[in-house]
């Protein structure tokens, strides 16, 4: 069930959630620098939802962390859509990231804690930080297509 | 990955001049540390007082430079940011670091130990 690559066009990338509304929907191809102008139009989206700069900044480091991870292992061998729908729902942001790469290995998003501080970890923290920042993860690997669920929780401004 | 370096009371400050230290840039920033560390000064102060945005490759950067000084010389950092501090907080490298709200005046004295 999980591991089946299609190879697939914008022309059949799922449709976006219905309900998004006013909410940000793109397709990128992976790579650090498009994730980078991806989570620079993010950030300016957000800001003009009147989303508050703490919340914004994890969501776009959340974001990020999952299409670095996306960028790094499902696609190593060649680059791949992203497709990134996201919108404001209560006192949270729902996000929805598909790509059609390589799924993760377990089938589901690693839970062990980076090494410790003092043994100077150089990676490893991705997940963790993902983890830490959101109230609510699905991952399922469909066939042809990987997708993660998330929420990142809106906080109350002091 | 644009730094520069001054000299400051004897220590080895490297200011990045770029708003992000992510994906994009992990590799080159630490190319251009190293360079940068050609120069002497110790401890060696990095100002990441512009840096607005830092992920997990950036972080692990950081720690690749602080690796790359080994017991000779410490790195410390200077002006985390709000988004940057919480990412060193989150992952709990806050602790191996020594942090500087800001940079020191140039002139008032270092602290040393």
């Amino acid at each position: 069930m999980c591991g089946r690559i299609v190879k697939v066009t914008r022309d059949n990338i799922p449709p976006d959630e219905p309900g998004a509304g006013s909410g940000f929907a793109c397709v990128f191809q992976s790579g650090d620098m498009q994730t980078r102008k991806v989570m620079l139009r993010l950030r300016n989206h957000l800001r003009t939802q009147g989303v508050d700069d703490a919340t914004l900044g994890t969501a776009e480091l959340v974001l990020a962390e999952v299409c670095n991870n996306i960028t790094e292992h499902g696609y190593a061998t060649a680059p791949g859509p992203i497709q990134l729908v996201l919108h404001c729902e209560g006192d949270g942001l729902v996000c929805i990231v598909t790509d059609y790469g390589v799924p993760l290995p377990e089938g589901t998003p690693p839970s062990a804690p980076p090494d410790p501080p003092w043994c100077l970890p150089e990676g490893g923290f991705g997940w963790h930080i993902i983890r830490t920042l959101t109230d609510r993860l699905d991952y399922h690997c469909h066939p042809g297509f990987n997708r993660l669920d998330l929420r990142i929780p809106i906080l109350p401004v002091n | 990955m644009n730094i520069s370096t001054q000299d400051l009371n004897g220590a080895l400050v490297i200011t990045l001049e770029e708003q992000r230290l992510d994906a994009a840039v992990a590799l080159s920033f630490k190319e251009a540390v190293r360079e940068a560390l050609a120069e002497p000064g110790a401890p060696v102060i990095l100002d990441m007082s512009r840096v607005d945005f830092l992920d997990s490759s950036g972080l692990g950067a950081v720690v690749a430079v602080m690796k790359l000084l080994g017991g000779d010389r410490r790195l410390e950092l200077s002006g985390l940011t709000p988004n940057v501090a919480k990412v060193f907080r989150l992952t709990r490298m806050d602790t191996v670091f020594t942090l500087h709200d800001r940079l020191p005046e140039r002139g008032a004295s270092q602290a040393t130990g």
